[in-house]
């Protein structure tokens, strides 16, 4: 079991288990995409068993609507958020939890040196970029994350993961937040992206 | 059942006060997140939801009062004019200084949000901004004059010295860390690990490598992963060695510490700047928003605080109102509860105690008003019951009032009594007779009196005994007079008869004494000188003894007779059939001799009477003797002999009545027929119809003489008489079904008549 899922998946291996979920998946989110201007989207997300840990790659397309590129440009911090997670599936139940965790990430702008700036709220880290695009990039990118180690998900049951990148309005400038609250605009999350772990 | 959820709600301080309560929070939470371009409002959203619950719900319990007191203006319910009028009054006082305070608060928002932005400000801030760049590019600028040189100093060091030249360089340079990478893009030579900070030496990204070896250099500054900011330099080291191909150096500077955070500095205040200019807008509307919702919120609290104290104040009104209209309907057991110790408390008080000390008289009224009529009910009740005769007068001596047993004696009725005009002929003799006699005593009499009258009419004649007294009113007049009598005809002609019965027994037994030795004396005669005599003398004496002996038995049995009237045998009350012994006495007179004619006409229906058959059939015996004696040869005497029932009031009787056609009674005689030695014949001693007379009156009975209709068969004699009707005290129901329940006046129950009897 380990051995088969130690490549890497694609999300090219799900349409083969929900062709049709996917298909109208794609379908909705393109239709959101041309609504809104500003868009999450996964293009790729995936574990693979090294040594004994499931790690995760995932890439997601992140845009910015006109007024939040606007706002980052004028000195506001957007924070996102990753919810990762592993969930045991059942048959006729709600799927139990396995694991659950949330990595912030701050992008904001640096007019001192023109760059863009996105800080890793766990680690400390930040990156810079010239371009906005770059910077989306690597907020979008996620490589080698430790998920989980196998021996805590049980060889006999299926269990699913799942990836959900999102703008964390409450943690926009005070001023903001009513605004966001109502605003189409500022709404910025992804689908919940799910592919089976093993 | 919701509107009075919502009534109750609406009334709950506890609620409303908690509901503002949360609003309040809500809106300084509000408020606060808004003015603060760093405060993350994590529950703003649900603030905000629970906002708008609750004013929701404000709004859905301020919208009901309104919808009550319109109700309640429509139905005209009291109180409720007041309540609008207040309502109205603290809602306009509520909203001209929250409107005021609100344009100009909005005003002052605007201008003073507007206030912090100066062009003057911004310029500086921008142009601190641009020479913190500038003095960074020069910086820059020098650092990468350093790398270029250091580049060309390696240029031709072979790969294994490089490692030695570069440390060397990079001792004597200001640089962080050098990083030399060959052709083949492995890193040849670095300082880096004499920095024990950074386990693997930084590399320049693979595009800038390879933009750098087609001779482009890269230069940056950047801020580093401390905060402080770094330039780094990417530079192609060229080499003559063909073979060996481009290296690149990379190179990295610290800015001074002090340099950095004062950059940083200048940074922050202008993205601190820029963000604040550019959440201008946001800004204004949130703050408005939340003034907006702050004076709404205030404007409610006023609406739903007028709502409760015109509630509150008009409780007692409402019920003060309600409770007048009550009173003035006649309802006085309604009592308000007290609202307080205030005027409107004094007010609901003193109407209680007035309420109080009203339904207290009212309840003292009644209660003496029921005692009288109870009293006068009674008093009805025992005078319609006596037997005597109760009539009162007023002061011009009119009638007022009279007992059913007056309305008896004096044949008249209350109406006939009361339209009497008191010195008019009354066109009844009895009235007339009896307020003539009662009338000397009534003018100036004593105010006790006692009188005995005896009133006459052409049916007969009645002694009453009167007795009366004034009604003394305030003062010297007098409100009236009582006049009771009684009809006292019983009573004399039970003493007429006690004295007849008592004579009748004496004069018995004074005459029965002689009778027997004059008998025997007349025999004895006879005996003895009968054979002495002879012829004539023989005769005569033979038939003056036998007139005498005679005589002597007609009078025996005379005084026989006397005897019966005067002593009573045992009587014996058994249930009797009346028909089955008319029938069988009346069959012995007519066997045998053919000109009787008895004619029967008897109910069937008859129900028994309770008598004693052989008195009864004396009587029978009397009456139908007396008929045939009185009609004294004529030939062709007739009886009718007939039974009846007959109603009288609430008790029925059978009826007996004998008709012949003989000459009647004379009409001096008939009011006295019936006391003994009235006769009308020539021979008889008088007592038959007394003693029937004694015998009816036995048996609870009346009897009454008449003459029959002339027109008729038997226009003679006429003598009626009244039994009452045995009752059946088994289970069989007679034919009396409807009078049961009243007790009738029989033999059994009526202990005088058996006391008379005995």
């Amino acid at each position: 079991m380990a051995s088969s899922s130690s490549k890497r998946r694609h999300p090219a291996t799900v349409p083969m288990v929900k062709p049709a979920a996917l298909v109208s998946l794609l379908a909705f989110l393109l239709v959101t995409t041309l609504a809104h201007g500003a868009s999450i989207r996964f293009e790729s997300a995936g574990t693979y068993l090294k040594d004994g840990t499931y790690f995760l790659d995932s890439f997601a397309r992140v845009e910015l609507g006109s007024d939040m590129q606007r706002a980052l440009s004028n000195g506001v911090s957007l924070h996102f958020m990753v919810e990762v997670g592993v969930h045991r599936t059942r048959k006729w139940w709600i799927d139990t939890p396995v694991l659950e965790r949330r990595l912030r990430y701050k992008l904001y702008y640096y007019d001192l040196t023109r760059h863009y700036r996105v800080e890793d709220s766990q680690t400390g880290e930040s990156n810079n970029f010239r371009s906005l695009a770059a910077a989306l990039r690597r907020l979008g990118s996620l490589t080698r994350f430790a998920l989980i180690p196998a021996d805590q998900l049980a060889n006999s049951r299926r269990y699913t993961a799942s990836i959900k990148l999102e703008l964390d309005s409450t943690r926009l400038p005070g001023p903001l937040q009513a605004h966001a609250l109502v605003s189409d605009d500022w709404q910025l999350e992804s689908e919940v992206f799910r592919w089976f772990l093993n | 059942m919701v509107s009075e959820l919502i009534r109750k709600l609406a009334n709950s301080l506890l609620l409303m006060g908690a509901l503002f309560a949360f609003l309040i929070a809500a809106l300084y939470f509000v408020a606060n997140t808004g003015e603060h371009l760093d405060s993350f409002g994590r529950s703003y959203q649900w603030w905000m939801f629970g906002t708008a619950i609750a004013l929701t719900i404000i709004g859905v319990l301020i919208i009901a009062s309104v919808w009550r007191l319109f109700l309640d203006l429509r139905n005209n319910v009291s109180g409720s004019r007041l309540s609008l009028k207040l309502v109205v009054i603290l809602v306009v006082m509520a909203l001209l200084p929250m409107t005021l305070v609100y344009s100009f608060s909005v005003k002052f928002l605007r201008s003073n949000i507007d206030s912090w932005f100066d062009v003057e400000v911004e310029r500086a801030l921008d142009d601190a901004l641009g020479l913190s760049r500038d003095s960074l590019a020069v910086y820059m600028r020098t650092r990468q004059k350093t790398t270029v040189d250091i580049a060309e100093r390696l240029s031709d060091i072979p790969s294994e010295l490089a490692v030695v030249v570069l440390n060397d360089i990079g001792i004597d340079s200001e640089a962080s860390e050098l990083t030399l990478i060959g052709a083949n893009n492995r890193i040849i030579a670095t300082t880096a690990f004499i920095d024990t900070v950074s386990v693997f030496p930084q590399r320049p990204a693979d595009d800038i490598i390879s933009r750098a070896r087609n001779g482009s250099e890269y230069l940056s500054i950047d801020p580093g992963q401390d905060g402080d900011l770094q330039v780094r330099s990417v530079v192609p080291v060229f080499s003559s060695d063909p073979i060996r191909g481009i290296s690149v150096l990379y190179a990295t500077y610290p800015v001074s510490r002090n340099s950095s955070k004062l950059a940083a500095n200048v940074q922050e205040s202008f993205r601190n700047y820029r963000q604040l200019a550019y959440l201008r807008t946001p800004l204004k509307q949130s703050s408005i928003a939340t003034l907006t919702l702050a004076v709404f919120l205030s404007l409610m609290m006023a609406v739903w605080v007028a709502f409760y104290a015109a509630r509150r104040l008009m409780v007692p009104v409402h019920d003060l109102v309600e409770g007048t209209r009550l009173v003035a309907t006649g309802d006085y057991t309604t009592r308000l509860v007290s609202s307080g110790r205030d005027e409107l408390g004094y007010l609901v008080n003193s109407f209680n105690d007035m309420t109080d000390k009203i339904e207290a008289a009212r309840a003292s009224a009644a209660s003496s008003q029921l005692q009288a009529e109870n009293q006068r009910a009674y008093l009805e009740l025992v005078l319609s019951r006596i037997s005597t005769g109760v009539v009162t007068l007023d002061e011009n001596n009119r009638v007022v009032t009279c007992n059913s047993s007056a309305e008896n004696i004096l044949r008249t009725s209350v109406e006939e009594l009361q339209m009497r005009d008191g010195d008019k002929l009354d066109g009844n003799p009895f009235v007339h007779q009896f307020f003539e006699g009662v009338a000397p005593m009534l003018q100036g009499g004593p105010p006790d009196w006692s009188l005995e009258l005896e009133l006459v009419s052409e049916q007969g004649r009645k002694p009453v005994m009167c007795r009366g007294a004034t009604m003394q009113a305030t003062g010297e007049d007098h409100a009236g007079h009582v006049v009771v009598f009684d009809d006292i005809s019983d009573v004399v002609e039970a003493q007429r008869n006690a004295a007849w019965s008592e004579v009748a027994r004496r004069l018995a037994h004074e005459i029965k004494n002689p009778l027997t030795p004059i008998q025997l004396s007349a025999e004895r005669l006879q005996h003895k000188y009968a054979a002495k005599l002879h012829g004539d003398d023989a005769s005569t004496l033979k038939k003056l003894t036998n007139t005498i002996v005679q005589q002597v038995e007609s009078m025996k049995s005379m005084v026989k007779a006397f005897a019966d009237y005067a002593t009573t045998p045992q009587v014996d009350f058994t249930q009797t059939k009346l028909n089955d012994l008319i029938s069988e006495t009346s069959w012995l007179y007519r066997d045998g001799d053919d000109r009787d004619a008895i004619a029967l006409e008897l109910d069937q229906t008859l129900p028994e009477i309770s008598g004693d058959p052989t008195r009864i059939r004396q009587v029978l015996h009397n009456v139908i003797k007396n008929a045939f004696e009185s009609a004294d040869g004529k030939h062709d005497r007739k009886l009718l002999i007939s039974t009846s029932v007959k109603d009288a009031g609430n008790n029925s009787f059978v009826e007996l009545v004998f008709e012949d056609n003989g000459p009647g009674f004379p009409a001096g005689l008939l009011d006295r027929l019936f006391e003994p030695y009235v006769t009308t014949k020539k021979k008889g001693t008088g007592l038959g119809l007394a003693i029937v007379k004694k015998i009816v009156e036995e048996h609870g009975g009346t009897v009454r003489a008449g003459n029959g209709d002339s027109e008729t068969e038997y226009s003679g004699g006429r003598i009626s008489m009244l039994f009452p009707i045995a009752i059946h005290h088994g289970a069989t129901q007679s034919a009396a079904d409807d009078t049961i329940n009243k007790p009738l006046p029989t033999i059994e129950n009526r202990q005088d008549i058996h006391g008379d009897a005995a």
